[in-house]
């Protein structure tokens, strides 16, 4: 049986840094507190290198004009702690949440799917630093041995069975977290590493540390025995980014999200999961403005800043970060936030990647992602409510319909399947040689027409400038509904065909009769087939539509 | 363009409307940028591009680039793009060019009002009828449908002269490759009424 621990050294300072690639390779310190009592609260090699101590105050710091200076950041630290876990359930199910920077996977039965340890280990390596994060591994046989180890040596460690003791020798006592008052006994004993430790008798050592001084030379010999505490594995993908300056153009504030999406589809990919919907909440800029009061107590109380909301709802699971960058750009480009943001917050709901499997005799469709893309940008030429696909309601109200989303090639096979089932309509028509319905054209609005009638018939109608004799008429064919609602209608329809004898399309400087050119307004007769319908809510004639 | 579709129709002709996607443009500025989204999206099996409603002098000042753009965007793929539109426009880039025309329309009417019908002239193609007895009876009579005539003015995918038919065409004349195709009303006939279909001469 082996384990695998995995630690993140300098945790808090890696988690700022992994939200800002730039700064790595740097020195970095972090500063925690209200100013002017900042003070400097963690850092990394180069900054101790550098100078820096803790405690130091901001300015004290800043002195040090090659380390960089950045606020500490609770949320980052909880969305790079995530991403371990998310790294350790990509290799093994059964991961122990051990501390804030570390994490110990169980290693059994992985030989056979990862190969050896030290296969394992370098691919965890690999994988953390994917994730943003530079990380120690070691494997042992026991977790507290790989623990330890991975604290206290940098890079990949591979303890066989039985050399725990050797390995771990060279380690300071500091490393095994003892409490600081048995640091101070070991201290004055000259007890300085693990080796010295574990050479000490246990039973004297019990006596004069108790049963924390036999647990520090179990440790201490790499022979302490424990289970591990298995951690739930979480499907919680968040993270977050708070500005120091706010951010007003969406140049910028689209860089600093194509970061919490690589970020956020690099945890998703550990874990062999995707997207379904991204959630994106900006914290805004509070407009100090309006709330400004003279001398009035409402002046010491700051409103709590707007937020704004964004739900990118996909059709199909993706974790493309890119492609999620150029969705997302393209809706806030329709609704950008109204103020400046100060905060990102970015979600994602996980779904099991799609799985596409073509078909010999379904029709071509196009990718869904770049579907979706697509759409999202000609959404944004001719407005969200006007793409999508027509779906019929269920009411006999004319030109009742709705634009609901435009299915997916999977959609489309599944629909297509199911009215292949269903509704046969299609492939019966077309076997029994059925013609082919007859196309009408809708006046959206309807046109308003005036319509002369003679014994209750029309008989001759003007609409768009055009005059024309009706010629055939069939009709009326009275269509109410709704009664009971305020817009109930109640329409007569004709279907007409008219002759016309006057019609602004018409070139006026041509004529068909006698091969003379005359300027007349009745040149050519033109004829045309059109639904008319009389409503009796409004009480006017009008012109539906024609049939092409 | 001009918001013209109308899905109920749409629906009746056996079109699958979850399977349509629709782009409501409002004028040919977004009806062009639209069709080049969707062409260079790819994917899409036909793209229909409706202009019909929008004055020949304004497709007319449309560049030729646009059209050969589209082109280039179709060529070796399986989409088809198809231009309805008053005139022809885009030339040389099409390779199918049709020209249709309304056909007149066939009523349907009881037997009582087919004995008072009567064809008064024809008259490029326009049928007058002047019987009064008609209008008496238009609840008694349905549209049946129309037949449209199309007329091959261009191809590159074969000879005009072996343009090739079939289904609910009729045959086509191989002098002048025109074919004519019925269309139906939606709607059907009334169960057990006597019924006869009139159909101009």
């Amino acid at each position: 049986m082996a384990f695998a621990s995995i630690y993140v050294p300098d945790f808090m300072v890696q988690s700022v840094v992994r939200g800002e690639p730039p700064l790595r390779g740097r020195a970095v310190a972090l500063i925690q507190g209200a100013p002017p009592l900042s003070s400097v609260v963690a850092a990394n090699e180069a900054a101790w290198l550098a100078g820096i101590e803790l405690g130091m105050n901001k300015s004290q710091a800043a002195d040090f004009g090659t380390v960089e200076i950045r606020p500490r950041s609770p949320a980052q630290e909880k969305a790079a702690h995530a991403a371990l876990l998310d790294l350790g359930w990509s290799v093994s199910p059964r991961v122990e949440d051990a501390a804030p920077d570390a994490i110990i996977l169980d290693l059994a039965g992985l030989a056979s799917i990862f190969g050896p340890e030290e296969k394992i280990a370098a691919k965890l390596v690999e994988h953390a630093s994917k994730l943003g994060l530079s990380a120690n591994v070691a494997v042992a046989s026991n977790i507290e041995s790989a623990l330890h180890a991975a604290r206290g040596f940098s890079g990949i460690t591979v303890i066989p069975p039985g050399e725990e003791a050797r390995r771990l020798g060279c380690l300071p006592v500091s490393a095994l977290l003892p409490s600081a008052e048995i640091m101070e006994i070991l201290e004055r004993w000259g007890v300085r590493n693990c080796a010295a430790l574990a050479a000490l008798p246990v039973l004297e050592l019990s006596e004069r540390l108790g049963q924390e001084g036999v647990r520090l030379h179990e440790l201490a010999r790499g022979a302490r025995e424990r289970s591990l505490t298995l951690a739930e594995p979480a499907f919680f993908f968040e993270e977050e980014m708070e500005l120091d300056d706010s951010v007003e153009e969406l140049e910028p504030l689209a860089f600093l999200l194509g970061r919490l999406l690589d970020q956020l589809c690099a945890r998703l990919a550990a874990r062999s999961l995707a997207a379904s919907t991204i959630q994106v909440q900006f914290d805004l800029e509070p407009s100090f403005e309006k709330d400004f009061r003279l001398l009035s107590a409402d002046s010491l109380r700051k409103d709590a800043p707007k937020t704004y909301w964004k739900t990118l709802a996909l059709p199909v699971p993706m974790r493309d970060s890119k492609m999620l960058l150029k969705l997302l750009r393209l809706h806030l480009q329709r609704d950008p936030p109204l103020a400046p943001i100060l905060k990102i917050t970015m979600a994602a709901d996980p779904a099991r990647p799609r799985v596409a499997q073509g078909g010999l005799f379904l029709p071509a469709s196009p990718d869904p992602e770049k579907l979706e893309l697509t759409v999202a940008r000609i959404a944004n030429l001719v407005g969200e409510a006007n793409i999508g696909s027509p779906e019929s309601m269920d009411t006999h109200r004319p030109d009742e319909f709705r634009m609901s989303r435009f299915a997916t090639s999977h959609g489309a096979a599944e629909n297509r399947r199911k009215s292949a089932g269903e509704n046969g309509r299609d492939h019966a028509r077309r076997k029994s040689g059925a013609v082919p319905a007859i196309a009408f054209r809708v006046f959206r609005p309807s046109v308003p027409a005036s319509v002369e009638l003679c014994e209750g018939r029309p008989i001759r109608v003007e609409f768009r400038g055009m005059r024309g004799d009706v010629v055939a008429a069939s009709g009326p064919w009275r269509t109410s509904g709704d009664w009971w609602r305020e817009d109930g209608w109640q329409q007569d329809e004709w279907d007409l065909e008219i002759r016309f004898y006057y019609s602004p399309r018409l070139p006026a400087e041509r004529s068909y009769k006698n091969g003379q050119n005359t300027k007349s307004a009745k040149a050519l007769p033109q004829c045309g087939l059109y639904r008319f319908y009389y409503d009796s809510v409004r009480q006017s004639w009008f012109v539906r539509g024609m049939y092409d | 363009m001009d918001d013209a579709f109308d899905p109920e129709s749409a629906e009746a002709a056996g079109v699958e409307l979850k399977q349509l996607l629709w782009v409501r443009c409002r004028n040919i500025d977004q009806a062009l940028r639209a069709t080049d989204l969707l062409l260079q999206g790819g994917g899409f099996g036909l793209v229909a591009v409706d202009l019909s409603d929008i004055s020949p002098e304004t497709v007319r000042y449309v560049p030729l680039n646009a059209w050969f753009r589209f082109r280039r965007a179709v060529e070796d793929t399986p989409t088809i793009l198809m231009l309805l539109e008053q005139e022809t426009n885009a030339k040389t880039c099409a390779s199918l060019v049709l020209r249709l025309e309304a056909e007149p329309a066939r009523w349907t009417f009881t037997r009582e009002t087919a004995h008072t019908w009567k064809t008064v002239a024809l008259e490029n193609h326009v049928r007058e009828i002047r019987d009064a007895n008609f209008f008496s009876h238009s609840s008694a009579c349905l549209l049946d449908g129309s037949g449209v005539r199309a007329e091959v003015l261009r191809s590159r995918t074969q000879s005009v002269a072996g343009a090739g038919v079939r289904g609910e065409f009729a045959a086509a004349d191989a002098v002048d490759a025109t074919g004519i195709f019925e269309t139906k009303a939606m709607w059907g006939y009334p169960g057990g009424l006597p019924v006869e279909k009139y159909k101009p001469k």
